[in-house]
């Protein structure tokens, strides 16, 4: 590890908590409908969606009525970026003259787009016009993202509110996250990315001849738009196949901080967000300190493992030291201008969150720095995690706490003014049981059955791996790949759509209910036997609770892929 | 056809899901002070 590789990454923390207090305040004030410094420009447009959409945006719904709205707007976003796809031979745009997705195919990229996972069983610039890129992927990404965050702020209402029948409009939530919260972002995260010089054309691709004599295609499109929203929404899904490695969708070391504070932004924000709706800051800065943590300490493994190298490889010779040429440290699969502190950080970040994007490739990174990537991803994506996704699992995780600390000291759980009774437990573990099942119980299926195992470019523990990662991946809505599996076969494509949708949607369904549940109850008073839940005490309570759960759910899996293979390379054997 | 049994795959998807928010409430049950004034 280097001095050099450590400011990269104190740099970064230091501006995510620089804009943590500002974004959260701003969009506090946004999603209490409040008027913000956007609204002369905005608010003639926000009145006319909800005109022409026949919305009354002065009711609320209760929270049944608003899951159900929000099922029904993401079933008809599936139906449409799956009808794109497969019609986009006829359609416009389509300066490669790319054939239409294949059925199986464009129902995965259809679930992992509107899911806010994006994953990836295709190479974008290959597979998908630039309508469809546009029309269809950015738009999702704009519209899962708001669909994320509009679930966080009914939960927080559900905490705020006292006696109350309803949770929030979800049309009006849409509408005003897009709005006045990601579109103006997104506009000035791609105006700087045009800057930096990531392509904006609707010219397609451009041909080169090569000093050898060959002739080269280089694929362009809308990049920066949808690079822009693709970190800001953490969705993840490249533009280009090699994603965020590629000098045209991360030009420059500027472009690489900018994007990783991007992915974070939103997520961390909200922390903030969430403690000014239910009026005590504090406890918005515990979860935002909770997850800061768990960051940490993830952050200082993966660089870690990845500038120690791989042993192995110094009997051949080859000089994996830090110096003045070169970052040291395991290169393989990292784009050389970001080095292994750059790629170790932007693993974190991506796995951390639920973004997926990559600018080196997780398939190489050595077995631990690997486990450590698995392990983010494991913890349902509370370390910072998913626009709005990341707010409402660390609160389904402050649940679980609560309810472990009132049962050891014979009390009834409180958290933040309301009573813990069993209803709430009930559906907190069946939002925290689901996502590990769909993993653990998919994987199992891949790892024995034959249209499984035949997408597998490696075998043993690494093979394994890749299987566990892909499941995990789409389960907790991330969408990054191990690379090495080949997943655009109907067998994948339809498991992995079925762990994208249940990761998605059978976590917030309970979610929505649970926020239902909290909003009609009356505040429990303060007493002195109240647990304080925002301090550093809880932040400890909450992040060995975390690690707990996460780790006992998902050891026995760990152990046999990344672990083993750790072991295994430790005598010698590489897979 | 492959289409037809994909965008029919969704809407299953989709109305289960639906139909697991209708059963919410009575997952739940009626909360327990709903129940102690009960009994």
């Amino acid at each position: 590890m280097t001095a050099l590789g450590w400011r990269q990454i104190l740099l970064f923390a230091a501006l995510v908590i620089a804009a943590t207090a500002p974004l959260g305040g701003y969009m506090a004030r946004v999603f209490a409908g409040e008027r913000v410094f956007l609204s002369g420009g905005l608010q003639p447009i926000e009145r006319g969606i909800y005109r022409l959409a026949g919305i009354d945006s002065g009711s609320e719904q209760g929270w049944l009525a608003y899951a159900l709205s929000l099922l029904t707007f993401n079933l008809i976003g599936t139906v449409f970026l799956y009808l794109l796809q497969r019609l986009q031979n006829f359609t416009p745009l389509n300066p490669g003259h790319l054939a239409a997705v294949d059925p199986d195919l464009a129902l995965s990229t259809a679930v992992s787009f509107v899911s806010n996972t994006s994953w990836q069983s295709y190479a974008g610039e290959g597979t998908l016009s630039d309508l469809t890129q546009m029309a269809g992927i950015a738009v999702q990404m704009f519209l899962s993202a708001a669909t994320g965050i509009a679930v966080a702020v009914a939960l927080i209402r559900g905490f705020a509110r006292r006696r109350a029948a309803t949770i929030g409009n979800f049309w009006v939530d849409l509408t005003r996250t897009v709005l006045y919260v990601l579109l103006p972002l997104a506009v000035l995260a791609a105006l700087f990315l045009v800057w930096q010089g990531v392509p904006q054309t609707l010219d397609g691709s451009v041909t080169a001849a090569t000093r050898d004599g060959g002739v080269q295609t280089i694929a362009r499109g809308p990049v920066a738009s949808q690079l822009a929203i693709k970190m800001l929404s953490s969705d993840g899904g490249g533009f280009f196949n090699a994603n965020s490695a590629h000098p045209f969708e991360n030009p420059t070391p500027l472009s690489n901080l900018v994007e990783l504070l991007l992915v974070f932004l939103i997520a961390a924000a909200l922390t903030n967000t969430f403690g000014r709706m239910i009026g005590n800051q504090r406890q918005g800065w515990a979860l935002f300190a909770t997850m800061g943590l768990l960051f940490a300490v993830g952050v200082t493994m993966v660089y870690a493992a990845e500038a120690r190298g791989n042993r192995l490889l110094q009997p051949l010779g080859i000089d994996a030291l830090p110096g003045p040429l070169q970052p040291g440290g395991n290169m393989e699969g990292k784009e050389v201008r970001f080095g292994t502190a750059g790629s170790a950080l932007f693993a974190a970040v991506s796995t951390a969150s639920s973004s997926g994007a990559v600018n080196a490739m997780h398939d190489s990174f050595l077995p631990l720095g690997g486990a450590v990537l698995l392990t983010n991803m494991m913890l349902d994506e509370v370390i910072v995690g998913g626009v709005g996704s990341g707010l409402y699992s660390i609160l389904l995780f402050c649940i679980v706490a609560v309810f472990l600390a009132g049962l050891m000291i014979g009390r009834t759980p409180e958290f933040i003014g309301k009573k813990i009774e069993h209803a709430e437990v009930k559906m907190t573990m069946l939002a925290l049981l689901t996502v590990p099942a769909l993993i653990l119980l998919l994987t199992a299926v891949a790892s024995v059955a034959p249209p499984g195992l035949a997408g597998l470019a490696n075998n043993g523990p690494h093979g394994f791996s890749e299987i566990l990662y892909a499941y995990t991946s789409a389960a907790n809505t991330n969408g990054s790949a191990f690379a090495g599996l080949n997943a655009n076969t109907p067998f994948y494509n339809l498991t992995l759509s079925l762990a994208m949708f249940g990761g998605r949607y059978l976590v917030i369904v309970p979610v929505l209910a649970i926020a239902g549940s909290l909003a009609a109850k009356p505040a429990a008073p303060r007493s002195a036997g109240t647990l304080p839940t925002d301090g550093g005490l809880f932040v400890g309570f909450l992040a060995g609770v975390i690690l707990i759960v996460g780790g006992l759910t998902y050891l026995p899996a760990l152990s046999l892929g990344p672990i083993a293979e750790h072991f295994a390379m430790q005598a010698g054997t590489l897979y | 056809m492959p289409d037809l049994l994909m965008l029919a795959l969704t809407l299953v998807a989709f109305i289960a899901a639906g139909a697991f928010a209708r059963a919410c409430p009575r997952l739940m049950g009626r909360g327990d002070e709903a129940e102690r004034a009960e009994r």
